[in-house]
């Protein structure tokens, strides 16, 4: 390393004794061009409607790239000897790799989700155990803005290797409602209640059709769940409409929605539960 | 103030006069001023349109209690002005509307198109209610007078358009069209010049790119819809006709109401009929 620093010091000596008017003048007109070409070049990106992240890192990537280009232009053109420079620049190169081995992981991972693109800012998305809207997308990691307003940043490498779900990608959601009554309603009129709700509702889609899906007997109720479609954008205000509506629908057509019911057993081993009987209130 | 009468279908002369009367009870020129306030019955959504007390406000209200469902719409200062120097009502006139998008119907029952056969249903959609300033001339508010469902319209769910589902069925038959003030009536020939069949299980009124007339019977019409199906797909060119060159001569002396909200593309392709998506099987 410490013969790596020599080495690059030796060459801007070098460098700076060499430099006279023609050098500088090479400077002059080298600099203006670089300075073009990369203009013309994020230019043309632009034109192509290219998403607004993507845009950045590549302006960003060409950028690098033209001014070392550039930069080794001129150094050429002043006469100097670049391979030193850029033998030194290697073993540089390698130290900094190993340093940075997170850093490039995630960097090669961003690289990979910006041509996959799973997601775009705004997006709402769930990686794990978090959900959240897409606030940016950089090089290293992304961050998201969760329903209580915090931001979280998520390295680029933990993106591209968890499971994550876009729930704003497509135009429509599925509102699911899981319920359950007393076994001794009627289930048809149950449907019919539900369905009833789900049409008299404007934001509840009228196709797809909701529907009512049954999952079994539970412990204490039959278990079901009803759907109904909304978009994106009106999804968690149907959710709680639903759930409010349904509520007040089967209070008013008395429909129970029991909760878990425990039977005691005292056994034949055991004393009976002492019971108390008292005389109903008067109302 | 006023009321949907009940849908009904359309009659003698005696029943045309009366639909014109209807007509002309919903729609038309107000004064707003004092105690003096528009209530609706419903199924108008909206309850009531009046001026606030300090009279620089129009004040819509909705029918639920929650302080949500009133808007206020501050008056241009001239119209505020003019009731502060003595001014006693501000004119304002209730305009009918087709609905801010495309509305899906459906025939009254599932029909088939064998090739090169053609077929005319009438449909209703949905009006929405502009609440226009007289002078100066400005469009304060529009709102739905019946607010439809919204209902996608595509192959699936990852594909399509919003849109919203017409509360009543079309129907071939002119007599079976429900008649109200509160709809607007559009004549759509469906068109197959395609070598296979075409099911109409649900047909799309594109009503954006559609004109609004009061016909002399007092119902509101569209202008005419042709969708002309050529290739194996649910596309269609779309071809509409105003007043004057209607296929349904009862609009052809119509007057013009609402021009389109979005003038139509000659020769536009549209995604126009659909089956049903189903539900749990999306």
């Amino acid at each position: 390393m410490k013969q790596a620093l020599s080495d690059i010091g030796n060459v801007l000596a070098d460098f700076l004794k060499g430099i006279d008017t023609g050098s500088l003048l090479k400077m002059v007109i080298v600099l203006p061009i670089a300075l073009l070409v990369l203009h013309l070049i994020t230019r043309s990106r632009v034109r192509r409607g290219l998403p607004a992240h993507q845009h950045k890192a590549i302006r960003r990537l060409i950028n690098a790239v033209i001014t070392v280009l550039a930069l080794l232009w001129i150094m050429t053109a002043m006469g100097m000897n670049i391979s030193v420079l850029l033998g030194a620049a290697g073993v540089l190169t390698v130290a900094l790799g190993f340093a940075a081995q997170t850093s490039t992981s995630n960097l090669i991972s961003g690289l990979f989700l910006m041509f996959e693109r799973p997601f775009k800012l705004g997006d709402l998305i769930e990686i794990g155990e978090t959900t959240g809207y897409v606030l940016s997308i950089d090089v290293l990691s992304i961050k998201l803005r969760t329903f209580d307003n915090r931001l979280v940043r998520l390295p680029n490498e933990t993106v591209l290797k968890t499971e994550l779900t876009n729930l704003t990608h497509l135009p429509l959601r599925r509102v699911d409602l899981k319920l359950g009554v007393a076994y001794k309603e009627d289930l048809a009129l149950v449907e019919k209640i539900l369905l009833d709700i789900a049409r008299e509702n404007p934001l509840a889609l009228d196709e797809p059709k909701p529907f009512m899906l049954m999952h079994g007997f539970g412990d204490s109720s039959v278990k079901f769940q009803f759907s109904v479609w909304a978009t994106q954008a009106n999804y968690w205000q149907l959710l709680t409409q639903l759930y409010t509506e349904v509520k007040a629908r089967f209070d008013e057509e008395g429909i129970e929605i029991p909760f878990p019911h425990v039977s005691l057993y005292a056994g034949k081993a055991t004393s009976p539960i002492p019971v108390e009987i008292v005389e109903k209130p008067s109302r | 103030m006023t009321h949907e009468p009940a849908d009904s279908p359309r009659g003698d002369s005696g029943q045309q006069n009366e639909a014109i009367t209807e007509h002309q009870m919903f729609w038309g020129k107000r004064s707003l001023g004092g105690d003096h306030k528009i209530v609706f019955d419903p199924p108008v959504e909206m309850q009531s349109i009046h001026l606030d007390s300090s009279g620089k406000m129009l004040v819509v209200e909705g029918r639920s209690e929650d302080e949500a469902d009133v808007v206020r719409y501050v008056l241009p200062k001239s119209t505020a002005r003019a009731l502060e120097n003595g001014g006693k009502s501000v004119e304002i006139e209730l305009v009918p509307l087709l609905a801010d998008r495309s509305v899906v119907t459906r025939p009254s029952v599932p029909l088939t198109l064998t090739a090169h056969s053609e077929i005319k249903i009438h449909f209703t959609t949905p009006l929405w209610m502009g609440i226009d300033l007289v002078d100066p001339r400005l469009r304060i508010a529009e709102c739905a007078i019946q607010r439809p469902s919204d209902t996608w319209f595509g192959p699936d769910t990852t594909e399509g358009d919003l849109c919203y589902a017409a509360l009543s069925y079309g129907s071939v038959l002119l007599d079976g069209l429900p008649n109200s003030p509160l709809k607007a009536a559009t004549s759509v020939i469906i068109r197959n010049e395609s070598k296979s069949e075409l099911p109409v299980e649900r047909v799309l009124v594109p009503v954006l790119n559609l004109s609004l007339y009061l016909a002399e019977d007092g119902r509101l019409w569209t202008d005419d819809v042709i969708l002309e199906r050529e290739g194996e797909d649910n596309l269609a060119h779309l071809v509409t006709h105003t007043a004057d060159s209607s296929t349904s001569p009862w609009t052809r002396t119509a007057k013009l109401v609402a021009r389109p909200r979005v003038v139509p593309r000659k020769g536009a392709m549209i995604r126009a009929f659909s089956t049903l998506l189903g539900g749990w099987e999306q």
